[in-house]
């Protein structure tokens, strides 16, 4: 089980999460709805561990295990992954070696064959591999991208922040294919999104949790979603 | 100084031509001005006549080496055969070894020598030797000039095309890592050779400045691949100057790694495009770091019409190195048509350290294209925290980046030398040196 427990995060002296309360279990869904800057990248920043988000109070426990203290690059090896927001561009650094040396260090085998074909099934050709991290990427490519990290780092917990914002409709196929590929695995998934479209996709149940103002304010299950889709925030 | 020259090129039964030729030189040492892209060096205080500074430790077998180079050449992963080549155990001009050898090259088109013997064998060198860096100059070549105590010949011939890379440094028959050793290098008409100078580990060597320079001529139609690499103790001051002249369609390729550069390196290389359609091409590397200090200057001149230059420069600082590339890419008159490309960049690791770029065109032919781009950063935070969310700790995540940024210029580099070179790039991203 993956637990965050009253959780409060600062950006420098600044307060942004209050009090953030979750518990996800193997194969669940857990789906994070909320208005622009209400702490939703916040939240997956201080969860995978980024230095720039500060814990005051508060836990992360991964499988009975507090991971609240321990570097970024050790939560990933525990089997915490974090698709970014915003993937960031590395002009010099191919896409490939990459790969390889995050499995290695995931303890996943560096097969070249097995990284080709996930990537073939996430709609993006070898050529990728080739290029640069990210670089020159369109938006949903780089979408893309993120998940087949997923399907092959197979995180026991991921945290999708937006992966369908930005994307046409095929991408949001491959996108969905992707979550409930990685659900059926029994990775538990939190998602970030805005949009309950993504969610028609989702082939099973799923809970919501909606964050305003860098607090949970409401919480149910998918027809919550349909309501914020409908309605917005406005409460 | 005056009278040493003749005395050492007398000792050496030199050619008077050439005496005469050191004699001039010295009397000119106290005239010629420093260049001006690099740092000085008091030469009065080094002993041209060749005897050493530097206190080392008799090295008779693998046995006596100190263990601080043991230790170094561990960290560098160096294979333990290499090692005596590195620590020049190996007399190659007594060995039979070289006799073989060199009976080996002839039959392929390739004369090796001393250069000694072979400015006493062949008159016509005199119209070579010497004569791409005339000692007027500089001071550097005007005191090599006068002094210079040892060197090798390459000789190319004709149509040869040889397929494994020839290694100057570990060929220098006479005086081996001299104080002021030459090669002179001639590709004629259509050959093809790589040449290799230097090697991934520091030499142990006996003198505290090293005054060295190359003359390469590449004759029409040749094609010269040129491999650089130094990593030099850092009790040394070296000053290597090199110059090549490329005849119509010739090519020269160089790619130079600066892995340690000793207290101070100066190196620099002028390449001149003569003839029509000549080609010119520098990829360069350099790892500056602890209190190491580097000027690195790379200039190609389009003669000709329809020739290119390009440069490319990537420097990595860490700690209190200081580095600065000086490029520059001129066309004149007659260079219709030619087109030259300068890309410096640098990266520095952590704070203490700087890199300063002087990337230069000058044109004077108005169908010649001359750019140039240069940048100076760090590795991004991002970058980093993207890795490290991937399961790369900071230190290889840097490790990382670094071989990343490198690559374009390591990927000309032979892959025997690779993985020395990727070792040491990830020794200073991780702050091991
Ligand atoms: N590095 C930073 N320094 C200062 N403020 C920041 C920083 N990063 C984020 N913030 C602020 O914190 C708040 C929460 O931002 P966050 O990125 O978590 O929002 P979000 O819910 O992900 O929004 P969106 O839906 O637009 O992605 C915003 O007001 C934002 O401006
Ligand atoms: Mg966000």
């Amino acid at each position: 089980m993956f637990e965050v427990k009253n959780l409060h995060v600062s950006i420098g002296e600044t307060r942004k999460l209050r009090d953030i309360n979750l518990n996800v279990k193997p194969g669940e869904l857990h789906v994070i709805m909320g208005p622009n800057g209400s702490g939703k990248t916040t939240l997956a920043m201080a969860l995978i561990g980024h230095p720039r988000y500060k814990i005051d109070t508060g836990k992360i426990i991964l499988n009975g295990e507090d991971i609240t203290g321990i570097p970024m690059h050790e939560r990933t090896r525990k089997g915490l992954f974090l698709s970014f927001q915003h993937p960031v561009e590395i002009d010099s650094l191919r896409y490939l070696t990459f790969l390889l040396e995050a499995l290695k260090k995931n303890g996943k085998s560096p097969d070249v064959e097995w990284i080709k074909r996930v990537f073939e099934k996430m709609g993006l050709s070898e050529e990728f591999l080739q290029r640069n991290v990210n670089s020159g990427f369109s938006g949903g490519e780089k979408k893309r991208a993120e998940l087949a990290q997923m399907l092959l780092l197979s995180p026991k917990y991921a945290i999708l922040d937006e992966p369908d914002t930005g994307v046409d409709v095929d991408s949001m196929k491959f996108i969905a294919g992707a979550i409930n590929e990685s659900l059926s695995r029994g990775t538990g998934i939190i998602l970030i999104t805005h949009y309950a479209r993504i969610l028609n996709e989702i082939g099973k149940g799923f809970h919501v949790h909606i964050l305003a103002g860098g607090e949970i304010k409401a919480e149910g299950g998918p027809e919550l979603a349909e309501k914020v889709e409908k309605q917005g925030f406005g409460e | 100084m005056k009278g040493i020259a003749r005395k050492l090129g007398e000792s050496r039964g030199e050619p008077e031509w050439l005496i005469e030729l050191r004699e001039e030189a010295e009397s000119y040492i106290s005239k010629a001005p420093f260049p001006l892209e690099i740092k000085p060096l008091e030469l009065e205080t080094y002993d041209p006549m060749g005897k050493g500074d530097v206190e080392l430790p008799e090295i008779k077998s693998l046995d006596d080496i100190p263990d601080n180079i043991r230790e170094m050449l561990i960290k560098m992963g160096v294979p333990e055969y290499e090692w005596q080549k590195i620590l020049g155990l190996i007399q190659v001009d007594t060995s039979s070894q070289v006799t073989s050898f060199k009976e080996y090259f002839e039959k392929q088109g390739v004369v090796v020598m001393s250069l000694l013997d072979a400015l006493k064998t062949y008159d016509w060198l005199q119209d070579y030797a010497f004569r791409l860096m005339p000692y007027k100059t500089n001071k550097f070549a005007a005191y090599h000039t006068a002094y210079w105590n040892g060197g090798i010949f390459m000789w190319i011939k004709e149509g040869a095309k040889i397929a494994y890379p020839l290694h100057t440094y570990f060929l220098i028959t006479e005086g081996a890592l001299a104080q002021a050793d030459h090669a002179l290098i001639i590709a004629d008409k259509g050959a093809e050779a790589t040449f290799v100078e230097g090697c991934t580990a520091p030499p142990l060597v006996r003198f505290s400045a090293h005054i060295g320079a190359t003359e390469v001529y590449v004759k029409k139609n040749a094609k010269v691949k040129g491999i650089v690499l130094q990593n030099w103790p850092e009790y040394v001051n070296t000053r290597p100057y090199t110059n090549v002249q490329v005849e119509e369609g010739g090519e020269i390729e160089v790619a130079v790694a600066i892995l340690g550069t000793g207290k101070s390196a100066g190196r620099y290389e002028e390449i001149h495009l003569k003839g029509k359609g000549a080609k010119a091409t520098v990829h360069s590397i350099s790892f500056v770091k602890r209190e190491e200090y580097l000027d690195d200057v790379i200039k190609i001149y389009l003669e000709a019409e329809e020739t290119s230059g390009l440069i490319q420069t990537k420097g990595v600082i860490r700690d209190k190195g200081i580095s600065n590339s000086y490029t520059h890419i001129e066309s004149d008159q007659g260079a219709c048509f030619s087109k030259g490309h300068i890309e410096c960049s640098g990266i520095l690791l952590n704070s203490g350290g700087a890199h300063t770029t002087y990337p230069g065109v000058k044109s004077i032919s108005p169908s010649s294209e001359l750019t140039h781009e240069a940048y100076v950063g760090k590795i991004s935070e991002d970058s980093l925290s993207y890795l490290m969310a991937r399961g790369l700790s900071e230190e290889e995540a840097m490790a990382l980046l670094v071989k990343g940024y490198i690559e374009p210029v390591t990927k000309h580099i032979p892959f025997e030398y690779l993985k020395e070179i990727n070792r040491i790039a990830e020794l200073v991203a991780k702050g091991g040196f």
